[in-house]
């Protein structure tokens, strides 16, 4: 018996995906194919599969990709989705191996992930916003008064408030995510 | 030869011991799991990791494959061997400084 879920989360929230595939299959649903925003469940034994997303090196290309995958599958161990760069991975739950190990390098690698998204979008508010100044400048310095140039002032004008507004958000959830990445990397410093 | 200061992590150092025979990334994880007596249990993303690394400085090799079959067989190669031993002179110091100081083993004194 299968049973398709729509179910949206961000890329940022990788752990309460991860979780709730975990809950699914204690509820005895095993994940056997996800998409975006997409899963299929298939009815099993409770906890008969434990779950774990999984990040693929960018820098790897297909065919690496495609090898470590096929190595995972030499180890028992399934990719039963693919988002972007993210491969969603299960293993019996009879298999410890899966578990536990490296959790403190995949962590890290997937909290610098998201800082780069975080980034990117730093860095456009940022451009959109010394161009919503640029515009406001340009205008006003050229003295126009016209209909155009009145629309185009209360444009630039909200534009440059909403972003500051956004950059206002941003710059908090980029640095307890930062936080997040210097915390990890104390651990490893210490632990192998 | 300089010696750098290498240190190896126990995944790599188990792999290199284990590949003094040919194997594939199963053999290599059942083996350092018996070599350890069950603590080392290597989990498929580190190994592939640490193959993939040991692989580039040409620690080991891979084997050429049997009849297409898909599953890799690595060895390890000289330069291999020298690196696991120059590591097991590493961990006999620090084996002995333990003894020493907090087994408080004085035997460790005689050459």
């Amino acid at each position: 018996m299968n049973k398709t879920v729509f179910k949206k989360f961000f890329i940022w929230e990788y752990d309460k995906e991860e979780k709730w595939l975990n809950d699914m299959s204690k509820k005895g649903w095993q994940l056997i194919n996800a998409q975006l925003f997409k899963y299929v469940f298939e009815k099993g034994e409770p906890n008969e599969y434990v779950y774990r997303l999984e990040l693929l090196n960018e820098k790897s290309g297909t065919i690496k990709s495609k090898e470590y995958i096929n190595f995972l599958k030499d180890s028992n161990i399934e990719n039963v989705g693919k988002c972007s760069n993210w491969i969603y991975l299960r293993a019996k739950k009879s298999e410890e191996n899966f578990n536990n190990e490296n959790k403190l390098y995949n962590s890290l690698t997937k909290t610098i992930y998201v800082d780069n998204l975080y980034q990117s979008a730093r860095n456009i508010i940022l451009y959109l916003l010394i161009f919503s100044l640029i515009g406001l400048f340009t205008i006003h310095e050229l003295n126009i008064n016209t209909n155009i140039s009145d629309f185009l002032t209360g444009f630039f004008t909200g534009t440059t408030i909403a972003l500051s507004v956004f950059s206002l958000i941003i710059i908090p959830i980029t640095n307890k995510n930062r936080k997040k990445i210097k915390d990890y990397i104390k651990d490893l410093s210490v632990l192998e | 030869m300089n010696k750098m200061n290498v240190v190896l992590t126990e995944a790599v150092f188990y792999t290199l011991l284990a590949l003094h025979k040919p194997l594939h990334g199963y053999g290599i994880m059942q083996a350092t799991e018996q070599m350890s007596n069950g603590r080392l249990k290597l989990s498929a993303g580190t190994l592939y990791g640490a193959l993939s690394s040991i692989l580039e400085k040409g620690w080991i090799v891979e084997l050429p494959g049997n009849e297409g079959s898909r599953k890799k067989e690595y060895k390890i190669t000289e330069l291999g061997k020298e690196i696991a031993k120059t590591e097991l002179l590493r961990l006999e110091e620090l084996l002995k400084n333990g003894k020493i100081i907090i087994n408080n083993d004085s035997s460790q004194f005689i050459l």
